[in-house]
């Protein structure tokens, strides 16, 4: 067990790919710890990628990475700055609006934080706004793509739950929707501590704002089909997602014609790449479950947390502590595959709803993605606005705290999360 | 110095097979004198079904509890339990599972690395739907969930629905928002996966008796002494009449249970199935063996 | 999904590496073979990914507009995205597009980091000689076994384990020995991300 750890501690130390890491250390557990024959090793990487469900990653990537390099973005911007512009600190909310609509349609917080980044960090900077607060603003903003369905982290989690997508999806909705309000209520209190940097709000105009529906209706019937598709009834999340390229890749064609066609091949490389890397960790990950599921660890945690007299609501804070402390320092969706198969089987044995638990998992790896030093949409609008990390920490806390008191409230009031899900029913 | 077997099914804790699995690992014990016991890993821990016999031929599982659904894609000659109607209900099956039919196929099992230790039940097979399916005429069009299986999309296909094969995973939700309008399933699943909340209606088809061999590494079973050779075939034998009995004991709970959500129960004329169904014994079975096993149970009353 | 951590870029930094322009006839032939399959490698990735939309489009299509299900089609795009992401493994090796941790190793003295990746990278090319030879093990059970949907032998589909793992042992391999021998910077991953 000592020579795993050392090895694990190695590979995560000199930055070897996450797979590697993983992969490392589960073959060797296997080899030195049990007598189960090493083609287990193959035989579960080829299990854990052997999902229809899991379809709807590479799908949603590829949909993201189209309304990221068309048009898309650019007309639900417009039609944010006409809905929320009039608002004192208006880019913020411009933002973080336009940030709740493209999570409808992408299922990563990073590709919403890059969209939104390109468009908006130039523009705040020229209006003089605070440019780390900016940042902090967008790359929260951020935090939302992986809440507000659709999201490749509830489809990683899901998997490896045993969960239903579609259900999973469901449960983002509502909370997705009050961080985006928290978000909001938060910049704008902010804003008005500083009145004479933040003064470029315009009056509202119900002309500029039907003129930017009208443009932005093409890009709004994505997230109708997506969402809509799946709260319908009509499509499983896999099949929506097939749906959300075809019809992204059509509007930007026949509409904002902001894509080449010729660029598609480069994007489906990118799709490729970046799916594979995701998805070979869900992969080998399915070797640590089955080493996990053969040793019962779970039982062993259960069993001292039933031994310290533990609770449901220690054990949800404790969860949350550590998901939080996990978020800031390592990547989610390894975290996720290494601690899920543990801690789910904790959270039934404890009688804790297991589609609950799971919402409450998203939300808290969606913080993380935001959380410095290591969260990667902090990464991503520090590097679009060439600003040190270290900086940009100094001022992110702010927008966290809504994060994290939508984080209790989902965790301590379950009706937030499962009402969608069950009123659907 | 206990040999324990590591042992895997994809039912959860408490249902019909790892209760005869916990039966097995009683007598394994008492006949060995605790020299021979299962591990048991319930809930697809280990994998899934199709994983799951693999493991077992691949040496890094011992034991596992599959349905012959599952199995016939290693070893073929197991379709013939997916015949529609072809078992006509428990205590058919009883009856059947001491026939050299069964026999025979436990040994074409052997010639692929698998040791047979005999037959458990998983249920008989109805259907459960969003609206009320009072006979097959009603089925015509509606989008069934069958398991991912030749026989079982061909037979709803028969039967005039539209065989719609989904991950069990995705059913329930899909269910829920009606991307399918209904799914085969044994009471056993309808109850535990709390189904009968997303489907009101039950028609008791009785279309297939889904059985589920009991399979151990050949390998395993020859690296073992004969004295506990002797003991798991006993106690294989044994553990598969007890959770046969059981099936058949829990259902009638789970009826009630059943009625007790305020499911509607609804029995078919069950002829126009059948007949339906007749075309894919021809289709399917097309061996000589497999034929005069067709006949063997059959013929069994 | 822009670049993970800041004035990191990915994609080009793979070119070249181990094997400098000027070179004799035999590393230069070399070259082109590792230029020739990587063209290869990315027509069959582009390939997989467009059978995949295709697939589950033809299956929406055919269930709503037709309500029939095309028997075998979810089987099939499940398969190609097995091979792509075991293919596509090397692919976003070459890219360094893999999730990788790299804060502490960009801290460490440059010499003692390129001393560390030499066992780092013979336990990561381990693991997937481990793969690998589990592979082929898969394809001689997979012989006699058939998929579910398509009745397929299971060895045809089990045949990307061993040719992925190869593949993304090779790109590895380069990338590794690019970093140890102090022709690139120290990381073999690239942070960009999509969660
Ligand atoms: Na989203
Ligand atoms: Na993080």
């Amino acid at each position: 067990m000592g020579l795993t750890f050392a090895s694990f501690a190695m590979l995560l130390v000199a930055g070897a790919p996450m797979v590697f890491v993983l992969g490392v250390a589960a073959a060797l557990t296997l080899v030195l710890t049990t007598d189960v024959p090493l083609v287990v090793v193959a035989q579960r990487l080829w299990n854990g990628l052997d999902s229809f469900p899991l379809m709807a990653i590479p799908f949603f990537i590829l949909s993201g990475l189209i309304m990221e390099h068309g048009g898309i973005a650019r007309a639900i911007v417009g039609l944010a700055a006409a809905l929320v512009g009039w608002i004192r600190g208006s880019l913020f909310m411009v933002a973080t609006v336009t940030s709740t609509f493209l999570s409808g349609i992408s299922g990563s917080g990073s590709a919403d934080t890059a969209a939104v980044s390109s468009i908006l960090l130039p523009e705040m900077r020229r209006r003089g706004y605070d440019i780390d607060y900016s940042v902090a603003v967008v790359a929260a903003a951020g935090a939302l793509g992986p809440i507000i369905p659709p999201s490749i982290i509830m489809v990683v989690l899901a998997m490896v739950c045993d969960l239903s997508v579609g259900a999973m999806f469901l449960g983002g909705i509502v909370p997705g929707l009050i961080a985006s309000a928290g978000l909001m209520l938060t910049h704008w209190l902010y804003a008005r501590r500083d009145p004479a940097r933040y003064t470029d709000a315009e009056p509202f105009s119900p002309a500029r704002l039907r003129q930017a529906f009208l443009r932005a209706i093409p890009a709004l019937v994505l997230p109708v089909i997506i969402v809509g598709g799946i709260v319908g009834g009509v499509v499983t999340p896999t099949e929506a997602g097939v749906l959300a390229v075809v019809a992204g890749l059509g509007i930007d064609l026949l509409v904002y014609r902001e894509l080449k066609l010729a660029k598609l091949p480069e994007l489906m490389l990118r799709t490729v790449g970046i799916s594979a890397a995701v998805m070979i960790i869900v992969g080998t990950s399915s070797i640590f479950a089955w080493l996990v599921a053969i040793q019962d660890v779970p039982g062993m945690i259960a069993g001292w947390f039933d031994g310290a007299g533990g609770s449901r609501v220690l054990f949800l804070l404790m969860v949350n502590l550590l998901m939080l402390f996990v978020g800031m320092c390592f990547e989610e969706i390894s975290a996720l595959v290494i601690l899920m198969p543990v801690l789910m089987p904790v959270a039934v044995k404890l009688g804790i709803d297991p589609l609950h638990f799971g919402l409450v998992m998203s939300i808290n790896l969606s913080i993380g993605l935001v959380a410095p030093p290591y969260g990667i949409c902090t990464f991503v609008a520090c590097a679009v606005a060439r600003r040190p990390v270290g900086a940009v920490a100094r001022v992110i806390w702010i927008p966290l705290i809504p994060l994290v008191l939508v984080l209790m409230l989902c965790t301590y009031v379950p009706e937030v999360v499962l009402w969608l899900p069950r009123a659907l029913t | 110095q206990t040999v324990t077997l590591r042992s895997a099914h994809t039912n959860a804790v408490g249902e019909v097979q790892d209760e005869g699995l916990r039966f097995l690992d009683r007598r394994l014990r008492e006949l060995t004198g605790n020299r021979l016991g299962l591990q048991i890993y319930p809930n697809g821990q280990l994998g899934n079904e199709l994983p799951m016999i693999e493991g077992v031929a691949l040496g890094t599982i011992d034991l596992a509890v599959p349905s012959h659904a599952a199995f016939a894609n290693f070893v073929r000659d197991y379709q013939l339990l997916d015949m529609p109607f072809l078992i006509r209900d428990y205590g058919h099956l009883m009856r059947v599972a001491g026939t050299p039919a069964i026999a025979q196929l436990a040994q074409a099992a052997q010639g692929r690395g698998f040791r047979v230790l005999g037959l458990y039940s998983s249920g008989v097979r109805h259907l459960m739907t969003r609206d009320p399916v009072q006979g097959m005429a009603e089925l015509r069009g509606r989008k069934i969930r069958t398991q991912q299986n030749p026989v079982h999309v061909a037979a709803f296909n028969a039967f005039g629905a539209n065989a719609t094969p989904l991950a069990y995973g995705e059913l329930y939700g899909a269910l829920q928002v009606g991307v399918v309008d209904g799914a085969e399933a044994a009471y056993t699943n309808f109850v535990a996966q709390k189904f009968y909340e997303v489907c009101k209606h039950w028609t008791t088809v009785g279309w297939l008796s889904l059985t589920a061999p009991v399979v151990l590494s050949e390998r395993k079973f020859q690296s073992l002494a004969p004295d506990l050779r002797a003991a798991l075939v006993q106690a294989g034998e044994e553990s598969a009449a007890f959770e046969r009995q059981f099936v058949v004991e829990s259902e009638a709970k789970l009826v009630e249970q059943v009625r007790a959500q305020g499911v509607t129960i609804l029995d078919p004329d069950k002829a126009p199935f059948q007949r339906a169904a007749q075309p894919l014994y021809d289709r399917f079975l097309q061996t000589e063996a497999d034929r005069a096993r067709l006949r063997l149970i059959q013929e069994t009353a | 999904m822009g670049n993970g951590q800041p004035c990191r870029m990915s994609g080009a930094a793979s070119k070249g590496g181990l094997l400098p322009a000027p070179a004799p006839l035999p590393l230069r032939m070399a070259r082109e073979a590792l230029a020739l399959l990587r063209r290869l490698v990315d027509l069959v990735l582009l390939l997989l990914l467009a059978a995949m939309v295709l697939l589950v489009l033809a299956q929406v299509i055919f269930r709503y507009g037709f309500n029939h299900s095309i028997a075998g089609a979810d089987e099939a795009a499940t398969f190609a995205q097995i091979w792509m992401v075991l293919l596509g493994a090397g692919y976003a090796m070459r890219q360094r597009l893999h999730v990788s941790i790299e804060l502490v190793i960009e801290r460490l003295l440059e010499r003692l980091a390129r001393l560390l990746l030499v066992p780092v990278a013979g336990l990561c090319l381990w693991f997937l000689w481990v793969v690998l030879q589990g592979g082929l093990l898969l394809m001689q059970v997979g012989a006699w076994q058939t998929s579910p949907a398509l009745q397929l032998p299971m060895n045809i589909p089990y045949a990307m384990l061993p040719v992925g793992a190869a593949y993304f042992a090779l790109e590895a391999a380069l990338a590794f020995g690019a970093a140890i021998l102090g022709r690139e910077k120290v990381a073999t991953g690239g942070g960009v991300r999509v969660d």
